[in-house]
């Protein structure tokens, strides 16, 4: 474990390294991240100005909902999006053997070590979302309610991690799988909204199937002290289960990775 | 126009080879349903303005149809040929690069009519109280609108992919662009539903034109004599579009510096 935290210390700083050498990128990506907010606040202006509530929730709450979606979109595209295209790649390309030879486990390797700095500002913008929802309804949650959020943003990202994993593992049968990608943000654009607003089936499927309620609704209820624990165990379990089975599927299935040459 | 027809046959092929690819791309434009099912629940305990639920099933499926019919995704290609290089080879040939990127950008329009086509009938037929006014003459001006709409679209994007010509960051222009149009075109929010100030402002600017207007078209919203004003307008910013256009084609030609050119 400590040996492989130092591993991806060593890649995180190379990848830093390298990318700031284009700090102009940094500082365009940084004002596109606060551009973000405003079409946020205006969009749900709209809503706001013809009814006190969406879904139940008011505008300000609704904040720290799309400030969720935020954290989640950047930490995605820091550390989950870069190795999916790097594996899928090696994948197709036969060069997953200079991965998979290397002395530590393939899996970390292969899909955590690449990383995109520049969004990061995403996740800052969005906790700054959070900030200013709770700083305008006036509340200040209490320390159970902030030690279940952050449990729940680490269990959301292993639940992300799990299921991209699922998706990228299926490259080593199908080569082209950057598409069903493509699905599963389509999946992750309902999480800018409370899950409340969709009707019944939509609501069950974003909850059980594709857990997308537990990464942006679901904390920030917790925050605001409207969540049973009921869903907090279950955030933790769903990232369980979706870790241990996707880490299965992809032992199982680099069994069928036939190399460039054999 | 020969010149067109040919790029377009070539590019056409392309979207056959990708096919499948194209109908996920279709399916993965969820954001304006996702918009619907928020108004529907704003919507549960009355009308919000003029509009109902209906109202709003409505506008959102003409919404899709028309960001189906005039989206365009070409800036990428253009972004990546002019960092490569390979902008050189398109200076060479004997036509303009505009030419290759318009067909580009409507090469799989067909694809989607071929699908969107049937996919609006069975809506039609399912929900026969969908507010869509589909005689004749109001398909024809919904078309011609549409293509008015398509090319505003192309001026604008082939603009910002210019810009690559000084900047390395032109698809992040076009990030922001998105964000603008998205919300100013009424592709997420109908128009009608802004403040009446901002909605006025709304109005002024080229992106009503190129979503809210072909919809509200569909829709039976606009009189007849609106209809024809707003397609005049359109190819007044079809006009505008094209000179700021040519304006920073003549002077960015001038910067190209291309890997190895």
């Amino acid at each position: 474990m400590m040996r492989h935290l130092k591993v991806l210390a060593i890649y995180y700083r190379a990848a830093f390294l390298s990318q700031m050498e284009y700090r102009a990128n940094f500082v365009s990506s940084f004002f596109l991240s606060l551009l973000w907010p405003l079409w946020v606040v205006s969009l749900l202006g709209v809503f706001f100005y013809h009814s006190p509530d969406l879904g139940g929730w008011s505008f300000n709450e609704a904040m720290l909902v799309i400030g969720l979606y935020d954290i989640f979109i950047g930490l995605q595209e820091t550390i989950l999006a870069p190795n999916i295209v790097q594996v899928t790649e090696h994948i197709q390309k036969g060069t997953l053997d200079f991965v998979l030879l290397k002395p530590a486990n393939g899996q970390v390797l292969a899909t955590i070590t690449a990383c995109n700095l520049m969004r990061l500002t995403d996740v800052l913008v969005g906790f700054g979302l959070i900030g200013a929802g709770l700083y305008r309804i006036g509340y200040v949650p209490t320390l159970v309610q902030i030690t279940t959020f952050a449990v729940m943003i680490p269990a959301g990202m292993i639940t992300v991690y799990s299921i991209w994993l699922m998706l990228t593992t299926l490259a080593f049968w199908f080569v082209r799988v950057e598409n069903l990608g493509e699905v599963f943000y389509a999946f992750y654009e309902t999480g800018r909204f409370p899950v409340t607003i969709y009707n019944r089936w939509l609501r069950l499927v974003l909850t059980y199937i594709v857990p997308i309620a537990f990464l942006t609704t679901f904390p920030a209820a917790t925050l605001l002290g409207k969540l049973s624990p009921f869903f907090v165990f279950g955030s933790i379990m769903i990232a369980g289960i979706l870790f241990y089975t996707s880490s299965r599927f992809w032992n199982y299935a680099i069994r069928f990775y036939s190399s460039a040459s054999s | 126009m020969r010149k067109f027809l040919a790029e377009f046959r070539a590019c056409w092929n392309l979207i056959i080879e990708y096919r499948v690819m194209v109908v996920i791309w279709m399916l993965t434009i969820v954001l304006p349903l996702i918009m619907l099912a928020a108004w529907l629940s704003v919507a549960e305990k009355g009308p919000v303005g003029t509009y109902d639920r209906m109202t709003f099933i409505s506008y959102y499926f003409a919404a899709l149809v028309v960001r189906n019919m005039t989206g365009m995704w070409f800036i990428w290609e253009m972004d990546s040929e002019m960092r490569l290089g390979s902008l050189s080879f398109r200076l060479l040939k004997p036509m303009d690069p505009l030419l290759h990127y318009f067909a580009y950008a409507c090469s799989s329009k067909p694809f989607r009519i071929f699908i969107l086509g049937p996919a609006s009938l069975v809506a039609l037929l399912v929900f026969p109280e969908l507010k869509w006014a589909v005689d004749p003459l109001n398909l024809l001006l919904f078309v011609t609108s549409l293509a008015g709409s398509l090319i505003i679209l192309f001026l604008m994007q082939y603009t910002i992919g210019l810009t690559g010509f000084w900047i390395t960051r032109s698809l992040s222009i076009n990030d922001a662009w998105f964000f603008t149009y998205s919300l100013a075109s009424g592709y997420l929010v109908p128009l009608d539903l802004f403040p009446p100030m901002v909605r006025d402002l709304l109005w002024i600017l080229p992106f009503r034109y190129t979503m809210s207007f072909p919809v509200e078209l569909l829709m039976d919203r606009l009189p007849l004599g609106g209809i024809l004003q707003g397609i005049g307008i359109q190819w007044i910013w079809v006009a505008a579009m094209y000179l700021l256009n040519r304006l920073v084609w003549r002077r960015g030609l001038r910067r190209y510096s291309a890997v190895g050119a």
